[in-house]
């Protein structure tokens, strides 16, 4: 990743992308980089003025995630502590989006193989899950339950042990 | 997105229509096997899923059952390659195991292997600070495709 920032730096050409439902988006090279399936398109010299096409990403999380890797390419070397915090802020603002939107995000970012955003999104999804029951997780995530009511009462009873617990001795974690 | 992903045939495209290493990603930053096995009970999608990123880290004395269960687990799902089972206190696996590689770190306890055909896929086998009872007999009924036994740190007595 350092690698492609520091070429980037060289090179100030936009890179154009096209989402599933015909949108274009432009971007730096250095943050289409920061995508290791945009990076290898660029590096097969598939990146012309038509737009490289992302089959399954919609518009509207393509705009995120153009959002996401121009801001991180933008600020991804020599970062001062200032800068690295203000990265951070970034990130949590950006991904406070409601569940569809992080699906979608999850989705893309695995796709277009964007290491950072696809932590981000997977953190943020584990963190919405955390310490809820199920129930509220069903809400949450709208999850149809669809055991029987002898086959959650088996699970439960299955699985005793993890829903006694809310948490272990933190000194054995 | 397109919108042909609905895996669970509810109508709508959802969490639970992620692929599963994703969602085994998402589970295994929930920090604790209790929090990811709770997901269990989300519905029928969910029900193994937290089986592909077994991180046994739950202790409380006697209680073998997260062990147990890991086993269980491991024999329901064939996505485990990978089973790490640390626990303090207590591990038997009294089920049938597909897993490849197991590690067991005993905190100096006694370890009785399981009888032939527990372990029928186990290549690997670590035992970490295990207290060996007198003689201790591996043969090939018990792990007939062990290819790998590591044993550290351990005592007989």
């Amino acid at each position: 990743m350092a690698a492609a920032t520091d070429d980037a730096g060289d090179s100030n050409e936009m890179i154009r992308v096209v989402s599933s439902d015909g949108e274009h988006f432009e971007m730096p090279e250095a943050a289409a980089n920061l995508s290791l399936v945009l990076r290898h398109m660029i590096e097969d010299d598939c990146a012309d003025a038509a737009g490289i096409p992302l089959a399954v990403v919609a518009a509207k999380p393509l705009a995120k995630i153009v959002d996401y890797c121009t801001k991180h390419a933008a600020k991804s070397s020599g970062l001062t502590i200032e800068e690295a915090e203000e990265l951070k802020r970034f990130d949590a603002e950006f991904i406070e989006v409601d569940t569809d939107m992080l699906y979608d995000l999850l989705v893309a970012a695995d796709f277009m193989g964007v290491e950072g955003l696809s932590k981000l999104a997977v953190q943020r999804t584990a963190d919405l899950i955390k310490g809820k029951t199920p129930e509220q997780n069903r809400e949450t995530f709208g999850i149809v339950n669809d055991f029987t009511p002898e086959e959650e009462e088996e699970i439960c009873k299955e699985n005793e042990w993890a829903f006694q617990i809310t948490k272990p001795p933190s000194r054995l974690c | 997105m397109d919108r042909d992903r609905d895996r669970d045939g509810d109508g709508r495209v959802g969490l639970s229509d992620l692929p599963d290493d994703i969602l085994a990603c998402i589970l295994a930053r929930l920090g604790y096997t209790h929090a990811a096995a709770r997901t269990s009970a989300l519905s029928r999608s969910w029900r193994y899923v937290w089986t592909c990123c077994l991180f046994l880290r739950h202790y409380q004395a006697n209680d073998s059952s997260p062990v147990r269960f890991a086993a269980h687990a491991a024999s329901a799902s064939t996505n485990i390659h990978v089973l790490t089972v640390k626990s303090i206190y207590c591990a038997t696996g009294k089920k049938r195991v597909r897993a490849a590689l197991l590690t067991l770190s005993l905190g100096f306890l006694g370890l009785s292997l399981p009888p032939s055909g527990v372990f029928a896929a186990l290549r690997e086998l670590r035992l970490e600070h295990v207290q060996f009872q007198g003689e201790c007999t591996l043969d090939d009924a018990m792990l007939p495709f062990l290819e790998w036994l590591e044993i550290r740190m351990s005592r007989s007595g």
